[in-house]
């Protein structure tokens, strides 16, 4: 709730005369007023009274007219102040207390009481008015005299005009001191003179042919003042327009120019001994009588209320507003003022307007403060803002009035500068529309004028001037920037924008103001148009080199996936129709720099190298403008004019500035102004362009497309983010899989790599991303990480150099880089080339008297065979790839060793079984050897090696593995050797990738995927079937985030699975980073059916079936 | 999570998702107190919304400037975090409802990435 709600609601009053704009003038009565009753604001003491801030110095003044009333000698008050500082408000208050002191206990009880103790004769004396004060030329004429004089005046309101009549003449010399003693004895009163305006009277009379009067007046003054000094109970009270200030630590007299030599005469001829100056309003009583002039009610609740919330913020935010002295109205020789004094005016408002006012020349103090306020108030009551405080950007400068009350003409070199920069007469908002928050960037900049556009310094940093704590305190207000969504740290962002845009805003040593100095952005700005009227090369020059540096952002070493500076190319405007994009087979960015650019150019820049075909149709992406050619113009033009201009007037400022201090500070804003349109320039680039062409496969035949993508932080990352939006494939891939890779490649080329039969150089995979419309942008960094990723799942094999990339005894052998020429082996091929090289080194080996047999098994499942005997079997390519290479090696070193044909066997159940069994010497050995088994039987049981034997039996009836073994013995050497036998079920378990019809009545153990969505299709599928089953689900999204559901129910799964995909579709970056599996498995093996493998079918995941042999 | 009240034999049924209430510094300072990040230059950012809540705060303590080189900072010590935080906050700032305290949080940090003249000008009516 601000002031105007409190207003509104009566919490807060004002005075009813606020609303009436014609009262405003009234701020400044004339004294006469108070004997005319059309105002009774002031003609009315007890309406006077209420509006009436009883100042420490009036309060003193009216205490010290009663005693002189009084006294035995008379006394003379003098009130020093310029124009508006109070004065003839104090002779209105003196007025109204001492002929009305009952009305005066509305102010003070015990002033009142002692008011009351005189009742004194008051004569008031408005030199501006003749009636009351009149002169030779304009005579005040009453029933029986024609009264001439100042002191005709006097005397004839005392009632002794007889005794002066002689004397009412400007030919006549002036009434001597005793004469008007005796006057002043004429009435048994005390008697209170008002004088008021005698400096404009005594200017008047000097200034025409009354000039001798005039001086006979001052020579009046003189004697008037001896008079009353040397009469008991009189009080002569006299406003002079002049006021004592410290300058360098001496007191000096200040005189309103125009009256200059005037007031101090009149105070040296009214300054007797007893003479006493006052000033009616000190600066720190500024703030009480804006309030009693303007707000009626204002309850202190509130002002406690007001300050806390405003000092909270303030607390909360120290770096930029300070500390709490520092936001105080703290006036020279004053008071300090905490917001809850000032209150609802912010304590910046009364400063940034009592410095004005004061300031001004042509400005009367609290005259001028009170006008200003009450037009303010006004204005705050009539809108719609509810401000907490009133603030010194309240002092709008929209509103007409107010301005030419304060750009007055001593000052009006500053209404161009606030036209230009702020606001024009008119209303139209200056260069501030120009920042990021337009009302803020008003607020600020009104602000920082009202401040210091009194100074007369405009080339250095006074310590006047305010750094940022002061505009922070200057323009924040809670409410405002509550309702703007506005916070305090954007007061900092949008200086730092005014300082480039506002041509006459200036900055310097932590300080800001406004010169008036014609400023360079003017300049600048007048060359920026003519070179705009017909823009030359030399503007899309500007833009091209800009785009250039726009690529990437290089303080962030930023680098693109696939495109990079190198191979990015900045097309500009004059460089049309010359450049040809080289046709070679690496990636390239083409940056078009151009208003208006036509399907059917970027269409041949893709797919055409000039009049050709490109052979590398799959490497140029083009990025040019999505907007229409006015706007491109609009944006980027005018920026880039204002760059080019402000260049060619910073190498010659010297011809516009010869002032070095101007010079310098018109640089520094030059330099700013450069800056802040390359950034804008920058911007508005990204912001232009945003449409991005790519290559594309339609049916057989390449295309290009075209997709929107959002302005980023650099060209390429922008190009790159739309290349990577889903809806063009993504286009820009470079995070791809292996199993990604194969697919593409099975798709595209018909190439197999994991179960193909052909080796595939790198080149020329590589080549098929440069070729074909259909694959995606990549690099080949990202083709080979794909590609040693398969090595590393050993679905492929690479050669390189004669040597094997594969599995080995010791593990994977991985490359650490691919050559172009290395090429790439189906698994099949590296298993061949891997058991070519292992039986080459099995065998037996004579190393000296020993024998060395050394031979090759394959571990798997926890069974291991004999290489040799794997690869008889079919599919032993598949074992020797997920089984484990064991390097056998026995020595014999006497007698004989075992050979078996087979080491290990599978066989189906009751299947006959012949083993060879091999018995060989080691040297000579001629004794008998015997053989026994300790199953099925042997052709031979005893002779001397070397010799063979069958070993035959009738495999068991049982699926199992057995092993049996056959003993040799020889005196007392003896050789063992056994043999596994693998009886196999008749039904065996598969994986497949698909199911189809030849699966009919196989039995369905499980079915497992890693992908989100056919993992969400494979549990709603079981669960419409109504399948008696478990799911175990895993997902991960980033490094940080996981889910694991263990055994879960289907349906609960599928609604987990469900709220997942739908975060990963909508954060896609995050999608790349995330990993899904997800598997069910059945309790109860199903029976496949057509209608089951129907519903199955679709689904890209693996299956588990237990099918019958063959 | 807010622990519920009540015997400890019995498990807190209610989660309270921790969100900003209002783009009040001192709110999102206690936002972040309570969430374990902290408000200090080093912050512990476990999370990508973690890195979101630290942005929404600086965006309304730091001037744009200063902002922007704070943002930068934290891309180099958290870029997934960082980058997901932002990439949150331009989708946030589009589709969250108007009058969304999160969203004009939201538009600041991508606002001070993304400067676009038009729609600027379209928003002051010239």
């Amino acid at each position: 709730m601000g002031i105007k709600s409190f207003i509104e609601s009566g919490i807060i009053e004002v005075w009813n005369d606020i609303y009436d704009s014609k009262l405003d003038d009234k701020a400044a009565p004339d004294l006469s007023d108070v004997l005319k009753k059309e105002d009774p604001t002031y003609s009315n003491p007890g309406e006077f009274f209420k509006r009436t801030y009883l100042t420490e110095s009036i309060e003193e003044l009216i205490e010290d007219v009663a005693d002189a009333l009084k006294s035995k000698s008379g006394r003379i008050f003098l009130l020093t102040s310029l124009f508006g500082g109070g004065k003839t408000h104090t002779l209105i208050t003196l007025y109204h207390a001492f002929n009305n002191p009952e009305k005066l206990k509305i102010l003070s009880d015990k002033l009142a009481a002692k008011v009351a103790e005189v009742k004194p004769l008051i004569i008031v004396m408005d030199a501006s008015r003749a009636s009351l004060v009149p002169h030779p030329d304009e005579p005040y004429k009453t029933e029986n005299f024609t009264i001439k004089t100042i002191w005709g005046m006097l005397a004839y309101r005392l009632g002794a005009y007889a005794k002066i009549k002689h004397l009412d003449s400007e030919k006549t010399p002036a009434p001597e001191t005793d004469l008007l003693k005796n006057i002043f004895s004429e009435t048994k009163e005390p008697v209170l003179i008002l004088l008021d305006e005698i400096v404009h009277y005594v200017f008047n009379m000097h200034k025409s042919k009354l000039r001798d009067y005039g001086e006979k007046v001052l020579l009046f003054l003189d004697y008037l003042a001896r008079a009353v000094e040397s009469t008991p109970n009189v009080a002569l009270v006299a406003s002079v327009q002049a006021e004592y200030r410290t300058v360098n630590g001496k007191k000096r007299l200040v005189e309103e120019d125009i009256f200059t030599g005037y007031a101090s005469k009149i105070l040296n001829v009214l300054s007797r001994e007893s003479t006493r100056l006052i000033t009616p309003v000190a600066p720190d009583d500024v703030i009480k009588v804006l309030q009693r002039r303007i707000f009626k009610k204002v309850p202190e609740e509130e002002t406690f209320k007001a300050r806390d919330k405003i000092y909270k913020i303030y607390r909360e935010n120290p770096e930029l507003f300070g500390v709490e002295s520092d936001w105080q109205f703290s006036p020279e020789n004053g008071r300090v003022a905490t917001a809850k004094d000032t209150y609802p005016f912010h304590p910046k408002y009364v400063e940034v307007l009592h410095e004005f006012v004061t300031r001004n020349k042509d400005l009367q103090k609290t005259r001028d403060a009170i006008r200003i306020t009450r037009k303010v108030v006004r204005r705050l009551l009539k809108g719609k803002e509810d401000s907490d405080f009133i603030m010194p950007w309240h002092i709008d400068l929209r509103d007409k009035d107010i301005r030419n009350r304060v750009l007055t003409d001593s000052r009006k070199e500053f209404r161009d500068v606030a036209s230009r920069d702020i606001v024009t007469e008119e209303g139209k908002l200056g260069s501030v529309a120009e920042c990021s928050k337009p009302n803020l960037a008003l607020r600020i900049a009104t602000s920082v004028l009202l401040k210091t556009y009194t100074y007369e310094t405009f080339k250095e940093p006074l310590k006047v001037f305010p750094d940022l704590k002061t505009i922070a305190l200057m323009v924040y207000e809670p409410e405002t920037f509550s309702k703007e969504d506005l916070h305090p740290s954007d007061i900092k962002t949008i200086i730092e924008e005014m300082l480039s845009r506002l041509p006459h805003f200036t900055f310097e040593n932590g300080r800001y103001w406004f010169t008036p100095y014609p400023s360079v952005i003017d300049y600048v700005e007048r060359k920026a148009e003519e070179k705009q009227i017909i823009p030359g090369l030399e503007l899309y020059n500007v833009i091209t080199k800009k785009a250039e540096g726009l690529l990437v952002r290089k303080k962030e070493k930023e680098r693109g996936e696939v495109f990079s500076e190198k191979n990015a190319i900045v097309v500009g405007y004059g460089e049309w129709g010359e450049v040809v994009i080289d046709d070679t087979p690496s990636p390239k960015l083409v940056v078009l720099i151009k208003p208006e650019v036509s399907e059917e150019e970027v269409r041949k820049l893709i797919l055409m190298k000039g009049e050709g075909r490109r052979t590398f149709r799959n490497t140029v992406a083009v990025i040019f403008s999505g907007v229409a050619k006015d706007i491109f113009k609009e944006n980027l033009l005018s920026y880039a004019a204002k760059i080019k201009a402000a260049e060619e007037v910073k190498g010659t400022l010297n011809e516009y500035y010869s002032d070095k201090e101007i010079r310098s500070l018109q640089e520094r804003k030059l330099k700013n102004y450069i800056q802040d349109n390359e950034k804008l320039l920058n911007q508005q680039l990204l912001a232009v362009l945003t449409e991005v062409a790519y290559p594309i496969r339609v049916g057989t035949g390449d295309d290009v497309r075209f997709v929107t993508t959002t302005p980023l932080s650099s060209i390429i990352s922008q190009a790159e983010a739309g290349l990577k939006d889903p809806s063009t494939g993504p286009k820009l891939r470079t995070d791809f899989s292996f199993s990604d890779l194969v697919d593409f490649l099975k798709r595209n080329q018909n190439w197999d790599l994991v179960n193909g039969e052909k080796r595939i150089e790198f080149r020329e995979i590589a080549n098929v991303f440069y070729t074909t419309t259909a694959a995606p942008f990549t690099t080949k960094e990202a083709i080979e990480r794909a590609l040693l990723e398969g090595i590393e799942s050993l679905d492929i094999g690479i050669e390189m150099d004669g040597e094997l990339y594969w599995k080995d005894v010791d593990g994977i052998k991985i490359p650490k880089k691919l050559k172009d020429t290395a090429e790439i082996l189906p698994y099949r091929l590296a298993a061949n080339i891997l058991k070519d090289k292992l039986l080459e080194e099995s065998g037996e080996r004579k190393v000296g008297k020993k024998v060395h047999i050394i031979w090759y098994e394959v571990e798997l499942a926890g069974r291991s065979v004999r290489l040799q005997d794997l690869i008889v079997q079919k599919d032993w390519e598949k074992v020797l790839k997920e089984g484990k290479i064991i390097r056998q090696e026995e020595v014999i070193e006497r007698g004989f060793f075992l050979k078996l044909s087979h080491s290990s066997v599978e066989v189906m159940p009751g299947e006959r079984v012949e083993i060879n069994v091999e018995v060989k010497p080691i040297e000579e050995y001629n004794e008998d050897v015997e053989l026994s088994v300790d199953y099925g039987n042997l052709s031979l049981t005893k002779e001397k090696p070397p010799f063979n034997a069958v070993w035959s039996f009738t495999a068991p009836s049982h699926p199992g593995d057995y092993t049996y073994a056959v003993e040799a013995i020889s005196n007392d050497i003896t050789a063992k050797a056994s043999l596994s036998v693998s009886v196999k079920s008749p039904e065996e378990e598969v994986k497949v990738d698909k199911l189809d019809l030849t699966h009919t009545g196989a039995k369905l153990l499980s079915i497992t995927t890693n992908d989100s969505t056919n993992l969400k299709m494979m549990l709603d599928v079981v669960s419409k079937l109504n399948l008696n089953a478990e799911a175990d689900v895993k997902m991960n999204f980033g490094n940080n985030i996981s889910f694991t559901g263990d055994k879960m129910n289907v349906k609960i799964a599928g609604l987990f699975v469900q709220k997942f995909t739908d975060i990963l579709r909508s954060l896609p970056s995050l999608a790349a980073q995330s990993y899904v599996n997800g598997s069910v498995k059945f309790i109860e093996p199903v029976i496949l059916d057509s209608s089951k493998i129907t519903a199955f079918a679709p689904l890209k995941a693996k299956f588990r079936l237990r099918v019958k042999h063959e | 999570m807010k622990k519920e009240g009540g015997a400890e034999v019995a498990k807190p049924k209610t989660l309270i998702l921790v969100e900003p209430i209002s783009t009040e510094r001192s709110k999102l300072a206690e936002l972040l107190d309570t969430r374990g990040v902290g408000t200090s230059e080093q912050p512990k950012i476990r999370c990508a919304v973690d890195a979101l809540h630290y942005m929404e705060y600086l965006s309304v303590v730091l001037s744009k400037k200063k902002f922007d080189i704070k943002v930068k900072e934290l891309q180099a010590s958290y870029p997934d975090r960082a980058n997901e935080a932002l990439s949150m906050a331009k989708i946030m700032a589009k589709v969250l409802p108007g009058g969304d305290v999160e969203k004009s949080l939201c538009v600041r940090i991508s606002e001070s990435f993304i400067f676009d003249m038009e729609s600027k000008r379209k928003q002051n009516g010239d």
